[in-house]
């Protein structure tokens, strides 16, 4: 890039120069020298023309891409409702297949880890480097903890055979989450594959040559429940991942000192992410463990 | 013109524009409701499981009440939309309004398959009488008229090489008096 | 402020003004393969999409001539029945996912928009250039799935054949998901562009009407496209775990996916259209030399477009089985599209009335763009009517309606703004007769393959058979019609031969050969500098006062139009500057 500094033929406006703001924070910061022979901060880039305009900009932009990710999930809401307006009574069993308490503990988690995201954008803010680092490092820590409740659940429903849709299959004789038995089918127990066909074939219409009326091993729609609840929590619990690998490479840097009340961008925009992460499980817990 | 303009003055405010600055009491105060509510939610549905408060139907709006309740105060304080405003707030305001569209559109239809048989007020034996003129009079039209040819044999004045040889349709070819309607 | 134009300057065959010779041409400055291709310049980004969509629109195009042909004959002509599926399939897959999505959005709208509204680039260079290869990374997984023998459930992979079939569409719905982050980043980056990187002086009343398209579509792809993604993702577990959530066998509805296609896809249909309105808007202005009649009337109904496009999906779904409420509802929140764009097709011949209207090859484009989507508009409302839609639906009827917008619409339009924008991008001027040859071979080819179309849908051809022994007598017509798509193909090649003769032997373009004062011709060279200006324009007028840089009265009423400048020479550009401390070198290395 060249560096030549020309004479300026420019008609002068200070008045509508304004309207970028003025850097008038007066922190200390790593001045680069840019075309004009100006000295710039070095985190701004060449097609901004102030910190203060490419601070907003990253985070209205941060902003879109949540709203996209508001409308990601929202298909998932959707199908949600349709099908429990559908199958209310179904819903309402199979949701009690989910362990509440655990829920509870992971939504606790969940919410701390919001807090001390906001605490380390304040720990930034402040220029303070050890909160900071420790409040991402901490916040990685809950994230972690959330994933190992989550695996422990779904290991759990694995092991009762409370799979997706047509793999839908609780083998008779198991213990359900709330403690129950599965008995028997009434026209065919066999079980394994069998069972499962009939599962697929059986349609609605006739419930009443099950089991037990309402339960949820006697309806193989109860597969629609579960697969809504693993497609939910596997797309939620894919971006808390990611949420974890962003949060750790902000920690990385942050240990490097990259951040200050001058520039901290990426522990924003982040933030900003870590707590839609938050805002959906938000909804998700009450819809699938409450009601 | 630019839209980036923000609220100038707040007390915590650092004289950058967008960044403000959240309390250490504010963030406090925010967790302690986020967490109380979340109590509040688990201890209303394990009760009403037990059969201690018999919410009904009810429990659903408290339920998402209480979440939506909970993801205001992580919108407003965490995320700062509060101090924001503008532009990011109509984003994300913008994109819960299009999913409440979708959700309801979607809802129209799923919500109301074969409603529209049931909605008649009308007695049906004066449907019935009604329907009865108006077959007479379709009959007494297609006395004095030639029926027009169905869709499947095409239009002899704008395709004058059409009936090559008619394809097998039960269909009055020659115009002749029509027969009485069958329905 | 302005400096008049000198015939005698420095270049010997294009006229520049003074401080306005390309000293530096993005084009050429870095050189080099690699520099090109981690290029952050959004100029050198809308080229390279330029490139790819050119490749995807051939592509889809010989699938179209190959569907017409197969057709030619009563009976098999060129292929089986089962190729044929997957052809026309393709054929609708690449044009909508690969070409049109992508067309005018991320070729001109990513050349154009940072220069429009003054800025060096756009707000994420690197997200531009992340959209690019995210574009190219789903149809490489398009491609595999077609290598693989493509797929037959047409573009609209509807369930529960989508299901069933036994092709390879978890590839292609993979494809169609990456393809739409593309999509996301684009829209992301253009409204934090106009959001926050205006020059001073750029009010939102002075934003050209191709931003205010650019803006709503922008809209449109945040809020439409991340359904898509979702909507892929259920269908790629249901292929692979049957989670029934669309299989009625496992409790699932296959109308909800129907829901789920067009809530992204009804939307996506104006991501197609509004930015075509936006080059017409451009074109109508420049062409009539005078002001855009009702700017704010036209700059508003785009967003109208934007958002009363989300509420009418169902109209796709009139005989699918959902509810008479719904399609009641949809069908009349359909006939309410019809005002806003009605207000623009009024506002555009105002435009024109009384103006000095000059028949350059892109207002020709423009005139047939004004004659086939009239035509492609009200044959929308005709098929969103519930009534006619239960026989239309399905038909050739609609094939014909989708596209005279989507190709007499927006490819056209697209084709007029190359035409126009052309010298700007390469610094080029194309040749005028061959362009104006274009047109006509375009408009005939078109009207020719497409308004029969309408006269077969009606009297009961549906759409994607391979076959018609019921309906012989339809053969003539199917045979104009495959007649009309070698001439439209015929016309396609010449604009191709043009745009390639001229960046050989074309003569050198002026900074502003067509006398526009938009900031792309009135501020920048041809071609542009790589940093877009020298300076940081100061915006002092809107986008269509002539008067204020041609002369003129600048009232818009047809009484005194700006004149109409010699397209070699080029009309006066501006030098109004600010100085915000990022100043270009001038001088040549």
């Amino acid at each position: 890039m060249a560096s030549h500094s020309t004479a300026s033929l420019a008609v002068a406006h200070p008045q509508v120069q304004g309207v970028y703001g003025h850097d008038e924070h007066g922190h200390e910061d790593l001045m680069l020298i840019g075309h004009d022979g100006e000295p710039h901060p070095a985190h701004l880039q060449h097609h901004f023309v102030s910190a203060e305009q490419q601070f907003s900009a990253s985070k209205l932009g941060m902003w879109l891409f949540l709203v996209t990710e508001i409308l990601l999930f929202g298909g998932l809401f959707v199908a949600y409702t349709i099908f429990r307006a559908w199958y209310p009574e179904l819903y309402a069993e199979a949701s009690t297949q989910l362990d509440t308490v655990m829920g509870a503990i992971n939504t606790l988690v969940l919410l701390t880890s919001s807090l001390t995201v906001a605490w380390a954008i304040r720990g930034a803010q402040t220029d303070n480097q050890k909160v900071l680092f420790w409040n991402l490092v901490i916040t990685v820590a809950l994230a972690g903890t959330f994933m190992v409740v989550k695996y422990f659940e779904y290991t759990h429903k694995f092991d009762l055979g409370i799979y997706p849709g047509e793999h839908f299959v609780l083998e008779p004789g198991t213990t359900t989450v709330t403690g129950e038995v599965v008995e028997p089918l009434v026209p065919a127990a066999e079980g394994g594959a069998g069972a499962e066909a009939g599962h697929a074939e059986a349609g609605a219409g006739d419930h009443g040559a099950h089991a037990r009326e309402g339960a949820i091993f006697s309806d193989p729609r109860a597969g629609i429940f579960f697969a809504i609840y693993y497609v939910m929590t596997g797309i939620h619990g894919l971006h808390v991942i990611i949420g974890m690998v962003a949060i750790s490479i902000l920690a990385w840097n942050a240990r490097r000192g990259r951040y200050s009340s001058v520039y901290y961008t990426p522990v924003e925009n982040v933030g900003l992410y870590w707590h839609v992460v938050d805002i959906i499980w938000i909804f998700l817990f009450p819809l699938m463990y409450l009601i | 013109m630019h839209d980036d303009a923000h609220a100038p003055t707040h007390e915590e405010h650092t004289g950058h524009g967008a960044h403000h600055v959240l309390g250490r009491d504010t963030l406090l105060k925010t967790f302690g409701a986020l967490v109380a509510l979340t109590v509040l939610t688990v201890a209303l549905a394990l009760l009403e499981r037990a059969g201690v408060i018999p919410l009904g139907g009810l429990s659903v709006p408290v339920a998402l009440g209480i979440a939506g309740a909970k993801a205001s105060l992580v919108a407003a304080y965490f995320m700062g939309l509060k101090y924001d405003g503008g532009t990011n707030l109509l984003a994300f305001v913008g994109g819960v309004a299009f999913l409440v569209i979708f959700l309801t559109f979607t809802y129209l239809d799923t919500g109301f398959r074969d409603t529209f048989d049931e909605q008649s007020a009308v007695p049906v034996d004066i449907l019935r009488a009604e329907e009865a003129a108006l077959l007479a009079r379709q009959d007494s039209l297609l006395r004095t008229a030639t029926p027009p040819p169905l869709v499947s044999l095409p239009d002899t004045a704008l395709f004058p090489n059409a009936p090559m040889t008619p394809p097998v349709v039960t269909t009055p070819a020659a115009p002749a008096p029509a027969p009485a309607p069958q329905e | 402020m302005a400096t008049t134009s000198q015939a005698a300057t420095a270049v010997a065959t294009a006229a520049y003004p003074p401080g306005h010779e390309p000293v530096h041409n993005y084009l050429k400055e870095p050189k080099g393969i690699k520099s090109w291709l981690l290029t952050v310049d959004h100029k050198r980004i809308g080229i390279m999409y330029l490139i790819s969509v050119a490749v995807a629109f051939a592509i889809g195009g010989i699938l179209a001539l190959l569907v017409r042909a197969e057709l030619f004959t009563l009976g098999p002509t060129l292929m089986e029945a089962d190729t044929y599926n997957r052809v026309f399939t393709m054929h609708g897959i690449v044009m909508v996912f690969a070409f049109i999505i992508p067309s005018i959005m991320a070729t001109l709208g990513n050349f154009l928009l940072p220069i429009m509204i003054g800025a060096k680039d756009v707000a994420f260079p690197r997200l531009n250039l992340a959209s690019l290869y995210i574009y190219w990374l789903g149809m490489l997984f398009a491609l595999s799935s077609v290598v693989t023998g493509g797929v037959d459930t047409g573009w609209t992979f509807y369930t529960p054949y989508s299901k069933e079939t036994g092709t390879f569409v978890l590839m292609m719905g993979l494809g169609v998901f990456i393809a739409g982050f593309s999509s996301i980043l684009t829209g992301l980056n253009f409204i934090v562009t106009i959001h926050k990187m205006r020059a001073p002086g750029m009010t939102w009343n002075r934003l050209p009407l191709f931003l205010w398209s650019v803006y709503a579509t922008s809209i449109v792809q945040i809020l439409a496209t991340p359904v898509i993604g979702i909507t892929m993702v259920l269908l790629a577990l249901e292929r692979a775990l049957s989670i029934g959530i669309f299989d009625p066998a496992l409790g699932g509805d296959p109308v909800l996916f129907q829901h789920f296609f067009w809530f992204y896809s009804h939307p996506a249909v104006y991501i197609m259209i509004l930015p075509a309105f936006g080059i017409i808007s451009e074109l109508m202005g420049t062409f009539s030399r005078q002001k855009v009649y009702g700017y704010r009337a036209v700059a508003l109904s785009s967003l109208a477009i934007a958002l009363l496009g989300f509420l009418v999906w169902g109209h796709h779904m009139f005989t699918s089985g959902q509810s008479p409420l719904s399609s009641v509802v949809f069908s009349m929140i359909s006939f309410l599209i019809g005002v806003p764009s009605g207000i623009k097709v009024f506002n555009w011949l105002a435009t024109m009335f009384r103006g000095s209207v000059w028949l350059q090859t892109p207002m020709l484009y423009a005139l047939s763009f004004l004659f086939q989507f009239t035509i492609g508009g009200v044959t929308g409302i005709m098929v969103g009517a519930l009534a006619a839609d239960i026989h239309l639906h399905d038909t050739y009827f609609v094939v014909s309606h989708f596209h005279y917008v989507m190709m007499g619409g927006t490819v056209v339009s697209l084709l007029g703004g190359l035409h126009y924008w052309w010298p700007k991008m390469t610094g080029r001027l194309y040749n005028e007769r061959l362009g104006k040859l274009s047109a006509l071979l375009v408009f005939l080819g078109f009207n020719m393959t497409f308004f029969v179309q309408f006269i077969m849908g009606s009297q009961g051809m549906p759409r994607r058979y391979y076959d018609y022994p019921d309906m012989p007598w339809m053969q003539p017509l199917h045979q104009l019609s495959t007649v009309g798509s070698w001439i439209l193909g015929l016309g396609l090649l010449v604009v191709l031969v043009n745009g390639l003769w001229s960046l050989r032997r074309g003569k050198l373009a002026p900074g502003n050969p067509w006398g526009a004062v938009t900031l792309e011709w009135s501020y920048c060279t041809s071609p542009p500098d790589p940093h877009n200006f020298h300076r940081t324009p100061l915006v002092t007028h809107g986008p269509y006062d002539f008067h204020a840089v041609l002369g003129g009265d600048g009232a818009g009423d047809g009484h005194d139009p700006a004149p109409i400048p010699d397209v070699a020479v080029g009309a006066p550009q501006e030098s109004v500057s600010v100085e915000d401390g990022t100043t270009q070198p001038t001088q040549p290395k």
